[in-house]
């Protein structure tokens, strides 16, 4: 894996610390008028999400992280694992639950997600920020109101959970919105 | 802003950015030229070499707006050119320059409270840090990098300081904002200014925790000259780093007589930034290295 100097550090670029793969957040130059250079900058852990900040000698260099953000299409589950494919290459690579995080629960298949693989292997999947799905299960609502602005639980054909407001039936389809869990609006055929 | 120079009697001049000379100092990175026709020439880090000069044959008070170049120097606050704007004002001492430095941003950003607040380095630095940073021995200096994450395996004790500095005491310059006066510098960071008492004769001004100029009271001593320049190329050496030959231009004008003298440079560009509230360099200069 190639090595980065502090003078190619930017936003985005993937690097290996202690051990485990991060993408740098924010990058700092500090250099007081007649004294050394610094890098200060912000890392985020990709296997545990979590923020830190590391000061660099300018001149460092680091290990680059394999990471690679690949779009990759949904095909199945069996229950343990989530198979995907690059639609380019045909290669298939099994995401674990861990790697899936909430995106699961937005997938029924052929999904384009991006896939984030560290030395080949899915680290994190991203489903696509907006999906289509059908409500399977929801109380009622009370014809007319359309007004009172309140909201129901509605389960969709993957399991998932999510908000809707009164006047939403069994059977319709929803927008929802995938970073927020958050239903956006109706599909109409 | 010219105004200002010439009611104070002040000689602007114009110095040439490319000469023979270059700066030994450790982190200063000097881009030199190569010529088909002579031998390679170095742009100039500072007018300070040229200025002195003049000073050293009688100039009187004198200053430019130079085009500065510094090598691998490039971020928010930081374009590998840049302006300085560069003043010396011999018999003054540098607390006299530093109120005059003070008068100079009032004129060009009258909404900054004048009031400045001067602070002691050392002071600044126990307070911080725990450690004194004249006397404490450099081991500890590493020891307290170490236990706050940062690298300790630095080269100088001077790049200790810097690092321990700018990483806890600049920080709380940001946020009390407004100008702020740092001064009193242990003796490793002197670079060209005069010791007096186990102190560098220096002070920083900080605008918003932002280096805005670097003020001295000038060395005029040449055999200091020529020691200091000795241990910078040891220093160099250490490293790795390239040797320039000593600027023997510049040494000559110490041994033929320097007046006493306090000077400044101030960053322009970054005056001009943080006059006009912008957020970098980027959102004032045309061109920034990334694009010129």
């Amino acid at each position: 894996m190639a090595t980065f100097a502090t003078n190619q550090f930017k936003q985005g670029l993937k690097i290996m610390l202690d051990g485990d793969p991060y993408t740098i957040v924010e990058n700092e130059f500090v250099k007081p008028g007649k004294g050394q250079a610094f890098n200060r900058v912000k890392v985020r852990n990709l296997k545990t999400g979590r923020v830190i900040e590391r000061t660099f000698k300018s001149g460092e260099s680091v290990e680059g992280a394999d990471v690679v953000d690949t779009d990759m299409q949904y095909l199945y589950s069996d229950g343990d694992a989530w198979h995907f494919m690059n639609p380019e290459t045909f290669d298939q690579v099994q995401a674990s639950e861990t790697a899936m995080g909430d995106a699961a629960q937005w997938l029924k298949g052929e999904e384009t997600c991006v896939v984030t693989l560290y030395n080949g292997e899915p680290l994190t999947v991203t489903p696509p920020n907006f999906v289509e799905l059908k409500i399977t299960e929801t109380d009622p609502g009370v014809r007319g109101d359309t007004a009172t602005g309140g909201s129901k639980p509605a389960t969709l054909e993957t399991g998932a959970v999510v908000k809707v407001p009164l006047f939403i039936e069994e059977g319709e389809v929803l927008k929802v919105d995938t970073r927020t869990g958050e239903y956006v609006s109706r599909v109409k055929d | 802003m010219r105004a200002f120079f010439d009611d104070r009697g002040v000689l602007e001049v114009d110095t040439p950015v490319l000469g023979r000379g270059a700066s030994l100092e450790p982190h200063l990175a000097s881009l030199s030229l190569a010529d088909p026709f002579d031998e390679a020439r170095y742009l100039q880090t500072s007018p300070e070499a040229h200025m002195k000069r003049l000073l050293a044959v009688g100039s009187g008070p004198i200053f430019q707006i130079a085009h500065c170049f510094r090598a691998g120097e490039a971020g928010r606050l930081h374009n590998p050119e840049f302006l300085l704007l560069e003043w010396y004002r011999p018999g003054m001492s540098l607390a006299e320059l530093c109120n005059e430095v003070g008068e100079l941003i009032s004129l060009l950003h009258p909404e900054i409270d004048a009031a400045t607040e001067t602070l002691d380095y050392g002071e600044c630095f126990a307070g911080i840090t725990g450690l004194d940073p004249h006397g404490c021995p450099d081991g500890a200096l590493r020891a307290w990098l170490g236990e706050q994450d940062l690298p300790g395996d630095l080269p100088m004790r001077a790049d200790c300081l810097d690092l321990a500095f700018s990483s806890r005491v600049v920080p709380r310059l940001a946020e009390r904002g407004g100008l702020t006066w740092v001064q009193g510098f242990p003796v490793c960071m002197a670079q060209l200014a005069r010791v007096d008492n186990d102190r560098a004769v220096r002070a920083e001004l900080f605008w918003n925790g932002v280096e805005v100029a670097n003020a001295y009271d000038e060395l005029t001593d040449a055999q200091e000259l020529a020691r200091r320049c000795q241990a910078w190329a040891e220093a160099r050496r250490g490293v790795g780093l390239p040797v320039p030959k000593v600027d023997a231009a510049l040494q000559a004008a110490h041994a033929h007589g320097l007046p006493a003298c306090a000077g400044v440079a101030v960053g322009f560009d970054r005056l001009l930034m943080l006059a006009n509230g912008a957020p970098s360099l980027d959102a004032i200069l045309p061109f920034t290295a990334a694009r010129a």
